[in-house]
């Protein structure tokens, strides 16, 4: 979660309307992660930090759109995004599009650190025990690490919240105060 | 007190048994970019404005630009270890120092870390830095005065408990003396007011002086110095006078009165400045943030005089600004002069010109503190006011003719023994009554007919002759209670005209 730029969250909050109007969520993510992949490679960029771009660009979609069958919608926002200059914004608008597509659909990405790894059975428990009343455990989606460091208990994090109930934080905060 | 091994251990006891965190929840964010004293942090949605952050390592920030996705924060200390990447944990408290009687005598850095090698400071409290200042209904009238000990301050600019008045001259003209003088003045009286010492991008030699100086003069016990000196970085610049401030008001709360110096406020407001511009607030006059005034509006504020009910307590400011070539018209020094309640000038022509401590009087006003003044005070200091005026009017002219007039000639030699007598030297603070029987002696006309080289060494004795002599005439002074506004009450005018003349026939010889 480094620094992404607000004008990508701009574009991505543009596209999820459209998306949940239209409920077309698994479409717009698999053009622009197929774009924004093709957009890494390191040729691509360099036509993108040339100042003329939007000649380029036009050239490079039209062939590209043909090849790879880009819904009509996909392409439409491609070429807003060239005539403006910000294609470059593009993988940063992906990764916000997956956030807001994981807050539309009520999916929760958290990510868990244990000190051994955890069983199936254990896992299915943290999804339970996450899972807001009432919630479907299922939605609760777990990237799952192992830090002999914390000694024992668990470290949850969604987003930008972390619970932590690791043994080393517990006496962490038993020298600061006894200290 | 003796602490015994049982106690520690049954405290250690108490605090393992009670411990029954079984999780910290914080909210994350990571460092995006660093420099120059600011971090700015992606995540932190739940940091609060001027929220303590933790940066690890011991290294603490304070966040104060919440923006949608970014945090812009202060870092207090040593940002050498932060660099992109570091995790950030918000820790649910607002920044804090220490209060109290532990920091009395201590060097203390903005963030209550102690810089005086004197060992850990021992505290029972802390206070939040920002907090807003007492309301109207928790405040009574400044009524009780502050004794600076500096006759041209006491007599025609008085500072009472409670008041902001600001200091305010070019460098070198003696505003830090003032400071040092009323904070000793304040030992040697015994008066009970707390000083608290603010520097804010000052030569850290020259704290060091004046923390010897205090020593010397057996001030340093009753007083507490912030120091965020000029290699400080901005923030701890910027935090200072606020830290300053809380340890203050630990004091006026509990119905105690203190007495704070924010040497200098001009300082401040550079600190402030680069600290905005780096989280890209936007410029405005000078460059200085759209809040520049109110940064030190809500500062000030928070010096007063609370009301009966809650205590009764007080919080005295002197803010410092330094001009320059005298110009009291620019952004700064305007801005704080409408803040407070009156502003000490200090000019360099007249330092030079060896008038010490260089008070322009005609250009210092005091606007809350003449109700204030004891009684005898302000029946000598009205003439003497008065005196002054008509002297400065009247130098003006008398530099060119040389033919005046009786009247105009004694008026000048009344002017003239007034100015000697003003004169003091640095760290001689004068009580009271001292200072009343030296400027009644003068506006009586009794120096008139003194050589001017002869007028300190007629003060010094009268004074001396007063103490051994009538002892009882020194409380009087003290003491006056006659409810005569402008005048000095008749009898106690006698009897001071009858101690002077047996001075005079008595011990007086006059050299020429």
């Amino acid at each position: 979660m480094a620094g992404r730029s607000p004008a990508a969250k701009r574009y991505a909050e543009a596209v999820a309307s459209i998306a949940s109007q239209a409920g077309t969520w698994d479409a717009w993510l698999r053009d622009l992660t197929q774009v924004a992949d093709a957009l890494a490679e390191p040729v691509i960029r360099a036509i993108l930090a040339n100042p003329n771009q939007t000649v380029n660009i036009s050239h490079f979609l039209d062939s590209r759109s043909m090849r790879d069958g880009l819904r009509p919608e996909t392409i439409r926002l491609l070429r807003v995004m060239a005539s403006k200059r910000t294609l470059g914004l593009l993988p940063d608008a992906v990764e916000w599009l997956h956030e807001l597509a994981d807050r539309a659909r009520g999916v929760r990405r958290v990510e868990v650190t244990s000190a051994v790894p955890l069983d199936a059975s254990q896992q299915r428990q943290v999804q339970m025990h996450l899972a807001d009343v009432g919630g479907d455990p299922a939605n609760v989606a777990l990237t799952l690490q192992v830090d002999p460091g914390i000694i024992g208990g668990l470290v949850i994090r969604e987003g930008d919240h972390i619970k932590d109930r690791s043994v080393r934080a517990r006496l962490e905060t038993l020298r600061e105060r006894m200290a | 007190m003796a602490i015994r091994s049982e106690d520690i251990v049954r405290s250690l006891v108490d605090q393992i048994e009670g411990f029954d965190q079984r999780e910290r929840t914080s909210n994350v964010g990571s460092v995006v970019e660093v420099g120059d004293g600011i971090a700015r942090i992606y995540g932190l949605s739940q940091a609060m404005s001027g929220e303590l952050l933790d940066f690890g390592h011991g290294t603490m920030g304070m966040a104060l630009n919440l923006e949608e996705d970014t945090v812009g924060a202060i870092i207090l200390g040593d940002y050498q270890e932060i660099g992109e990447g570091t995790e950030v944990r918000t820790t649910g408290r607002i920044v804090q120092v220490p209060v109290g009687d532990g920091l009395l005598g201590r060097v203390v850095s903005p963030i209550g870390e102690p810089l005086d090698g004197k060992g850990p400071i021992i505290a029972t409290e802390y206070r939040p830095v920002e907090v807003v200042a007492p309301g109207v209904i928790m405040r009574q009238e400044v009524r009780t005065p502050l004794q600076t000990g500096v006759k041209s301050i006491d007599t025609m600019i008085p500072i009472g408990r409670g008041q902001r008045e600001l200091i305010i001259g070019d460098r070198a003209t003696g505003k830090t003396a003032i400071i040092a003088d009323t904070i000793i003045n304040q030992a040697r009286q015994k008066t009970g007011v707390v000083c608290i010492y603010v520097a804010i991008g000052q030569k850290e030699a020259k704290v060091s002086q004046l923390v010897r100086t205090l020593e010397e003069n057996g001030a340093l016990s009753n007083t507490i110095i912030v120091v965020a000196g000029a290699s400080a970085s901005a923030s701890l610049q910027y935090l200072a006078p606020y830290a300053g401030c809380a340890m203050g008001e630990f004091y006026r709360d509990k119905g105690g009165d203190a007495f704070i110096a924010y040497d200098d406020l001009t300082k401040h407001a550079w600190a402030y400045r680069q600290v905005s511009l780096l989280l890209r607030r936007p410029p405005g006059r000078e460059a200085y943030p759209g809040d520049v005034f109110y940064c030190h509006s809500r500062l000030l504020e928070r010096a007063a005089r609370l009301s009966e009910e809650y205590g009764g307590g007080s919080l005295t400011a002197f803010p410092v600004i330094e001009t320059q070539l005298g110009d009291l018209s620019t952004y700064i020094p305007t801005n704080v002069i409408s803040i407070t309640d009156g502003q000490i000038f200090l000019q360099g022509d007249l330092f030079n010109a060896g008038i010490r401590p260089a008070v322009n009087v005609g250009l210092s006003v005091s606007r809350v503190g003449g109700a204030a003044q004891t009684r005898a005070m302000r029946g000598v200091a009205g003439r003497l006011r008065l005196d002054m005026a008509r002297f400065r009017e009247l130098a003006a002219f008398a530099q060119f003719g040389s033919d005046l007039d009786r009247a105009t000639q004694a008026q000048l030699t009344r002017g003239q023994r007034l100015q000697e007598l003003l004169k003091q030297p640095q760290y001689g603070p004068m009580p009271v009554e001292d200072q009343v029987m030296s400027i009644y002696a003068g506006v009586s006309g009794r120096l008139d007919k003194v050589d001017i080289a002869d007028v300190g060494r007629y003060e010094r004795e009268v004074l001396q002759f007063m103490r051994s002599s009538h002892p009882e005439l020194c409380d009087r002074v003290l003491n006056e209670r006659q409810d005569s506004t402008s005048r000095l009450n008749a009898g106690l005018a006698q009897a001071l005209d009858q101690a002077f003349d047996e001075f005079e026939a008595r011990a007086w010889r006059a050299s020429s």
